[in-house]
């Protein structure tokens, strides 16, 4: 497994933010070894206005010594700068932070403690619904199909160490498994929920070189320059900012190594009959991702971001999947999962009337329409890019 | 630094018994029964006291390597990891911070399920022998909560029983302590850490 091992720790402030930033792991014998740092935390605190935020998001360890210094620093702070509240900033992902943190803020109200992978991600509410699972199932099941050849031609090949971030329910991970044949796969995502369901799926099919593994895909906790192979696969999409994801993928990635993303480009979702009325529902859906700050359109972008985010030789290219690609229900399924997770789901939630949502709901029932029409054609159309880290 | 189980080790482990304190009165022979019980050996490892107390650093090398040793195949292998190493470290600081005899501790990992036990061997007199059974009766007794926090927002030097505190208030691990005979002092711990991961 790979066990990100740190002895030491970093502090860094960020005075535009007014951010104190702590990682790695403090495990001091005696306070005084980290006085530099307690120091500095004090000094920053005596510059800011309003709310002070204390981020250990990376703090990975923390001894008894270092935790208790740390804590009656911030405890000193609230006592002596009444006009200044502290927000310190954890990550679910690494486990003894709530527990303390939460013991220090019940002690001093002025203290607040946010999990910042909670709140963070725009439409994280949506994305973590384990109802999403089924779609997920069969979005992979369908987009497979290409993807085991297209692989290929971006540098996959047996015998590698393959991260897939942002997982899902770990199917895709399961089926790299199977077919080319890796060393080791560790997939992460953030929804508890899906894990589950990964872990349950890899047991029954009696896989154990997956790793599953719950984290933050903008903070992930693996060691730099590890996996031959990274995947990203319809997640970009998600986040309101993709670059920073990106950098991540860049980091875990070995020099030489390729990561791997698929996005897409909703509106260019297609089918006859009923060619309009499925159009106008799709850009629809373009612009409701758009108000929950993602971006559903990143598809013909990704390009772009990976040499923005510093990778060479992009190789990049699309494919359809249609309902003519295996049973044409399958198809209708996932367009059946889409409406009610647009629909029902996030169109209310934006606060759509009615009217709009019924016909907002129409063109995704033309959708499959088109799909199970003897005569009908229907496609979800999916961008590939690849991009090599340098050496 | 690991070895393997049948090395002839001085200490008797059987007289180590997760259920029982010291403060129980039963003799050694009585308490036998470790470390089978179904549960199976994940490490083990003896360090002469002497290089414990070399370097505080062992304590941070330790805990690190025996969580990513034993993390495998967990539910959420780096979140097990990531608390395993935490409570591990403080057991090793403790245990760093006894006045300890000339001789070998030993520490064992085993499992059972989704229990992880720990026992640790820690050569020592009379005097750090009640440390660890009275601490251990403390963390049982009314009241443990609280005086867990006040030991780790003291605003004194850190008290040393922090540790054992933490494991069985924040952890809600079950332990025991007990003397042997005037050689040692044998601790185990019983934890759940994948309830923690859920
Ligand atoms: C559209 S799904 C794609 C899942 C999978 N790659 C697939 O193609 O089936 C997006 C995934 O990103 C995950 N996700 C959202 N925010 C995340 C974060 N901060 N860190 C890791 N994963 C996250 C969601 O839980 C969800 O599983």
């Amino acid at each position: 497994m790979a066990t990100p091992v740190s002895t030491s720790y970093e502090f860094g402030y960020d005075d535009n933010d007014q951010v104190f930033t702590l990682a790695g792991s403090m495990r001091p014998q005696d306070i005084s070894e980290i006085d530099a740092c307690l120091e500095a935390l004090r000094t920053c605190a005596g510059q800011v206005t309003g709310m002070f935020y204390v981020n250990v998001r990376r703090l990975l360890q923390s001894n008894n010594v270092a935790f208790n210094g740390l804590a009656s620093v911030l405890t000193e702070i609230c006592q002596e700068r009444p006009d200044v509240n502290v927000t310190i900033t954890m990550s679910s992902v690494v486990g003894w932070t709530p527990k303390k943190f939460n013991a220090l803020r019940r002690r001093i109200p002025r203290i607040d403690v946010v999990e910042y992978d909670k709140d963070f991600y725009p439409g994280q509410t949506f994305v973590e619904d384990s109802s999403f699972v089924s779609v997920l199932r069969k979005q992979t099941t369908m987009t497979w199909r290409h993807e085991k050849h297209i692989l290929l031609r971006h540098g996959i090949a047996e015998g590698m160490k393959i991260a897939d971030i942002c997982c899902g329910i770990g199917d895709f991970a399961l089926l790299l498994f199977k077919e080319f044949n890796p060393t080791y796969v560790v997939a992460l995502d953030h929804a508890k929920a899906s894990l589950d369901y990964a872990r349950k799926m890899a047991k029954e099919f009696n896989v154990t070189g997956v790793e599953y593994v719950y984290g933050d895909a903008a903070e992930i906790l693996l060691p730099s320059g590890e996996f031959d192979f990274v995947t990203c696969r319809h997640s970009l999409q998600v986040f309101d900012r993709p670059e920073r994801i990106l950098s991540e993928l860049l980091r875990i990635c070995k020099p030489g190594g390729r990561v791997y993303v698929t996005n897409e480009k909703n509106s260019h979702c297609l089918g006859e009959p009923r060619a309009e009325s499925i159009q106008w529902t799709y850009n629809e859906v373009a612009k409701l991702w758009k108000h929950f700050n993602m971006d559903i359109e990143i598809g013909p972008k990704s390009r772009r971001l990976l040499l923005d985010a510093g990778f060479v030789d992009i190789r990049m290219e699309s494919f359809m999947v249609t309902n003519l690609d295996g049973d044409p229900e399958e198809f209708a399924d996932v367009i059946r999962t889409w409406k009610n997770m647009f629909a029902d789901s996030m169109a209310r939630e934006r606060g759509d009337d009615e009217a709009f949502i019924r016909k907002f709901k129409k063109g995704f029932d033309d959708h499959i329409f088109a799909a199970m029409h003897p005569k009908g054609y229907a496609g979800w159309p999916i961008w590939v890019a690849s991009g090599r880290k340098p050496l | 630094m690991v070895t393997g189980f049948d090395d002839g080790f001085p200490l008797d482990l059987s007289s180590c018994r997760p259920d029982r304190a010291a403060g129980d009165d039963m003799t050694d022979t009585q308490m036998g029964g470790l470390p089978d019980d179904g549960f199976k050996p994940l490490i083990e490892f003896d360090l002469d006291t002497t290089v414990l107390d070399d370097q505080w650093i062992y304590c941070d090398f330790m805990s690190s390597f025996v969580a990513s040793m034993v993390s495998h195949n967990r539910g959420d292998p780096f979140m097990f990891s990531n608390l395993l190493s935490a409570t591990l470290n403080e057991l090793f600081e403790t245990v760093y911070r006894t006045e300890k005899k000339a001789g070998q501790f030993r520490f064992r990992m085993l499992q059972k399920g989704s229990v992880d036990r720990i026992t640790m061997v820690v050569p020592c007199g009379r005097d750090e022998q009640q440390f660890y059974l009275k601490t251990v009766e403390e963390v049982r007794a009314p009241g443990a909560s609280d005086k867990y926090l006040e030991l780790l927002f003291s605003d004194d030097k850190l008290d040393r029983r922090v540790g054992l505190f933490e494991l069985a208030i924040s952890y809600k691990a079950q332990m025991s302590a007990v003397a042997v005979e005037d050689k040692a002092v044998c601790l185990t711990i019983d934890l759940v850490i994948e309830r923690e991961t859920d």
